[in-house]
């Protein structure tokens, strides 16, 4: 157990890409907690897919020490958070689980929306901010407007940021004298019972859930019987200990200490993230504050492509969702795609993630219908319906309103694309509610959007309207009643339930028009006529065509070309397999995304 | 005593058309040719045994490439063939030819070899078209040629078959219109109409890619699919297999050979040669991928050497027979079907209206609509079910 004088706790927080996984490589190699030898980039993002994308999904701590100027050697605990919108809350918990935070810019793009979401979540949480200007050793860096856009729009002192290079490791000596100079030590009672915080876990497949933990008061140590206070489950303590950055032991983690707690818990459901940890037999009697349930925001159909592997996609949501406790899924039917998941997310990002992780990891081949929300569904009955999907939404006559969810919308923009942002924002069913500039060149924007809107390509728009150099950070605000409807399509005359959506009533006649033309182009001719419709209950919207094909002859067969063309023929055959076959209508997968590109 | 066919590639070209990715150079040095010439004629003599002594060689085609571009060498190589083959007495023996590559004095000689077949490389007589097609010849050059082979065939038993692209971009109906009815006037025994393709690595899929030339939409290429057959067939032609018309008793027996299971031995690089095991199993194998290949070369009797080659087993050599049977209107025989256990198959096939059940033939028959869409009807004979 370490004095709580000698600990520092802290946190990196950065919009993506401003080098918040290299700046913490830096650390580790400059303090020797990781050999020459098994230093590999982004050590902390253990997954493919966070190495790839460039993105932290799972929250990490590590444990260094660190022998200051002082003379005293330091245990600094670095807890890596998620820098994603979609992981609020967990960033929000990471936070709770220290005193200060390293916030690092980039010094070429300047601050952008995260970096102003996440250095409010540091600044509600009462945290010390360490800003870093990062990358100076780029040719377009301009620290000094960097500085002037921390201080003017971040209202945080920046004349003692530090410039830094977490690339060629310049400035990173003087960051970790600034963790101890200037972040505060833990405060805590360590005759007082047992309060820690869980700030995240995961799944071991030998140990079970392995919670990351916090202590505030108290200690805890191998033996000890514990309560989870949220979920009310008592267990006892296998094993805590530290990560540096492997897993090791240690006899008792106390007052400011963060490290990892092993109970042999098999379910992840038990052991959730913003929980309080305290002794089961004269414990804490308040938790810590901050607990919530987290709910998912956004929701899509998953199918295999092929029928079989229906078990196979339970077994691997399954399996994620040990890490994942945030993923939650319930069995679908489509008459159009068969068995599959409703599945929801967190957001548009970890959608994406799981989808990845499933079809990689799990080898599956999936069909993703789009994504949709939750809407709160007011029956004339007088009770109220969560749905998810729009194939549950109960006849227009039952319905007595819908209400969906809001949300703020905060957009950082240079004062050029204010016109480009407010457009798209607006016909977006925006409410502009006000706007203020950072500095000369970053104007923020606030807006009051639904999240269906939202989820509709709104990220991808913004970025090419404003030719990338929005960002875009959001927040739930409540729900809000709309006029919304169901919008239907059929193909060939019949209603293929997974292209049903759910759009406001007025724009619902130019969403089926866009979306009956997009899939004219996306769905290949076939042998037969395929009119395409768009349907409220029995009004039809638009319509269109999909010719019958009427010349596919390979005319020249002679020779060698027989081996040749009847390969082709097979590749096509395989081609099709791609498809889902609706009735006798093949449909490209990308048929089921096409409601989300209405706006190319 | 069973019979194949003979294909000899000719990869020489005056000029590469834009169209065109078949295997060709347009160096055509007196070296480089003799040499060649030289390969084909050691590999004749090569095959020759292991073919000739089961199989009587019925037809002899010398395809390209530009073959006429080896004049009189090409009555050497027959010599050796004849020499070496067993070749049947009214053997067909057919030499591709583009207009203005001809004289009356090599195609006099020619005939007194024994060629008996002028396959004419025409493919329009719109100018327009010719340019885009990146033709060396003009429409002037076809009706001398064609005045030549008239005065060539009289007497003799030499006929001739013409070429022609349908779906050049630009061209409308009015334009394929008569380009079809001129080569109706010129009275040849057989015609060809192939839709223009798009391969891969030509100017024209350049020329695609950029935007500068539009293809023609596959609606207007099958108009024009069915207008040459309308006029082709009321001008006495019989429409016998997906792209090829013929007078009575004209069809090209070497090419209706590749769909209908006759065995046959290419020589030169990339031409394929099939040959039957005595298990019923299908070999078809490519020897030579290159020229230079073939000259170090040119017999490579083990197939450990050849370049490609695959085997289809006696199931899948009696589907690729049905699937390259119902290239021709004739169809195939019920019975056929019925023994390689896919009449189940032919029926759907019906159901969907791409092939019809005739009674009087007890043969199933492509419809229109399957000669349009074989692909759908190929694809479902070769793999549907496997």
């Amino acid at each position: 157990m370490t004095n709580p004088h000698h600990i520092r706790n802290f946190s990196i927080i950065a919009h993506i890409d401003h080098g918040k996984s290299t700046l913490a490589d830096r650390i580790l190699q400059l303090t020797d907690t990781v050999s020459e030898r098994d230093m590999q980039d982004q050590l902390l993002d253990s997954m493919d897919i966070e190495r790839e994308r460039g993105i932290t999904i799972k929250a990490q701590a590590v444990r260094v020490a660190y022998e200051a100027e002082d003379g005293h050697t330091y245990q600094l605990n670095l807890i890596d958070t998620p820098g994603h919108v979609d992981f609020t809350y967990e960033v929000s918990r990471s936070l709770e689980a220290c005193e200060g935070v390293l916030l690092v810019v980039d010094a070429s793009q300047g601050v952008e929306a995260q970096t102003v979401a996440n250095a409010m979540m540091a600044m509600n949480a009462n945290l010390e901010i360490i800003p870093l200007i990062n990358k100076i050793d780029l040719p377009a860096a301009d620290p000094e407007r960097v500085r002037y856009e921390i201080e003017d729009g971040l209202a945080i002192p920046a004349d003692d940021a530090i410039l830094v290079s977490a690339k060629t490791g310049e400035g990173i000596a003087e960051v970790l004298e600034a963790i101890v100079a200037r972040i505060p030590a833990p405060e805590g009672d360590i005759n007082a019972p047992l309060t820690a915080l869980i700030f995240d876990s995961y799944f071991d497949e030998y140990r079970g859930v392995v919670a990351l933990i916090r202590v505030v008061d108290g200690s805890v140590k191998k033996g000890d019987d514990i309560l989870m206070m949220a979920t009310r489950t008592k267990t006892d303590v296998e094993e805590v200990g530290v990560c540096r950055p492997a897993n090791t032991p240690v006899a008792m983690l106390g007052v400011g200490e963060v490290g990892y707690l092993i109970t042999g818990l098999k379910d992840p459901a038990l052991v959730k993230v913003g929980d309080t940890v305290t002794l089961a037999k004269d414990g804490a009697t308040e938790p810590l504050a901050g607990y919530r349930d987290i709910k998912p925001m956004v929701f899509t159909g998953l199918f295999p492509l092929d029928g079989d592997q229906y078990p196979d996609l339970r077994d691997a949501l399954d399996k994620l969702k040990l890490n994942d406790p945030a993923l939650i899924y319930e069995p679908e039917t489509s008459h159009a795609l068969g068995f599959g998941f409703r599945v929801g997310f967190l957001g548009l990002l970890h959608m994406e993630v799981i989808k990845e992780r499933l079809e990689r990891e799990f080898n599956l081949d999936l069909l993703a219908t789009a994504p949709s929300v939750e809407y709160h569904v007011y029956t004339t009955a007088g009770t109220m319906l969560e749905i998810h999907s729009p194939q549950d939404m109960p006849e227009p006559t039952a319905i007595e309103r819908i209400e969906e969810p809001y949300l703020t919308a905060t957009i950082l923009v240079p004062p050029d694309y204010v016109g480009a942002v407010m457009e798209l924002s607006i016909e977006r069913r925006g409410i502009h509610t006000d706007m203020q500039y950072l500095s000369e060149k970053t104007v923020e924007l606030h807006f009051e959007m639904p999240l269906a809107e939202l989820i509709m390509d709104y990220f991808d728009q913004l970025k090419s309207r404003t030719k990338g150099y929005a960002s875009l950070d959001y927040d739930f605000l409540g729900y809000r009643a709309s006029d919304l409807v169901k919008l239907d399509v059929l193909l060939a005359g019949k209603p293929v339930d997974a292209l049903s959506f759910i759009v406001h009533k007025d724009k619902a006649y130019d969403r089926g028009v866009v979306l009956t033309h997009k899939l004219k182009d996306i769905i290949p001719q076939q042998m037969f006529e395929v009119p395409i419709q768009a349907a409220i209950g029995s009004r039809i919207l638009s319509r269109t065509n999909v010719r019958a094909k009427r010349k596919d002859v390979l005319a020249k067969c002679y020779g060698g070309d027989v081996s040749r063309k009847r390969k082709l023929l097979e590749k096509q055959k395989a081609g099709k397999k791609r498809m889902k076959a609706i009735g006798n209508v093949e449909v490209p997968q990308e048929a089921f995304m096409a409601i989300l590109k209405v706006d190319e | 005593m069973r019979t194949f066919g003979l294909y000899i590639h000719v990869p020489f070209c005056m000029k590469r058309c834009n169209y065109c990715n078949f295997y060709t150079t347009t160096d055509t040095g007196v070296e480089r040719v003799c040499s060649y010439v030289a390969a084909v004629k050691t590999a004749i003599k090569g095959w020759a045994s292991s073919w000739t002594s089961t199989r009587s060689l019925a037809t002899i085609y010398f395809g390209g490439g530009t073959p006429s571009i080896l004049g009189r060498h090409l009555i050497d190589i027959l010599a050796i063939i004849r020499e070496v083959c067993a070749v049947a007495e009214c053997a067909e023996i057919t030499v591709e030819a583009n207009p203005a590559s001809l004289d009356a004095e090599i195609m006099q000689e020619w005939v007194a070899a024994g060629i008996n077949r002028i396959s004419l490389g025409v493919q329009s007589f719109d100018a327009a078209a010719l340019r885009t097609l990146g033709r060396a010849h003009t429409v002037e050059d076809i009706f001398r040629t064609v005045a030549l082979l008239d005065e060539m065939s009289a007497g003799t038993d030499l006929s001739y078959a013409l070429d022609l692209i349908c779906g050049v971009p630009g061209q409308d109906e009015a334009a394929w219109r008569s380009v079809v009815e001129m080569a109706i006037a010129c009275d040849p025994a057989h015609v060809s109409v192939y839709p223009l393709t798009v391969e891969e690595d030509t100017p024209l899929a350049a020329a695609v890619a950029s935007g500068a030339v539009e293809m023609l939409t596959d609606d207007n290429i099958a108009q024009q699919m069915l207008t040459a057959r309308a006029l082709l067939t009321a001008a006495g032609y019989q429409h016998y297999e997906v792209a090829n018309y013929m007078l009575p008793e004209h069809e090209g027996q070497h090419n209706t050979g590749y769909w209908t299971g006759v065995e046959y031995l290419g020589i030169g690089p990339c031409a394929a040669s099939m040959f039957m095991q005595e298990d019923g199993s299908r070999v078809r194998f490519t020897a030579h991928a290159t020229r230079d290949e073939f000259l170090a070369d040119p017999v490579r009797i083990q197939s450990t050497r050849w370049h490609e080659h695959e085997v289809l087993t006696p199931a899948e050599a009696m589907r690729e027979d049905l699937m390259l049977g119902m290239r021709l209107i004739r169809g195939i025989r019920a019975q056929k079907v019925a023994e390689a256990n896919v009449t189940i198959v032919f029926e759907q096939l019906c159901a969907d209206g791409l092939v019809r059940f005739d009674a009087v033939t007890e043969c199933f028959v492509p419809t229109d609509r399957g000669w349009l869409l074989g692909n759908e009807m190929y694809a479902a004979v070769w793999s549907e079910g496997i």
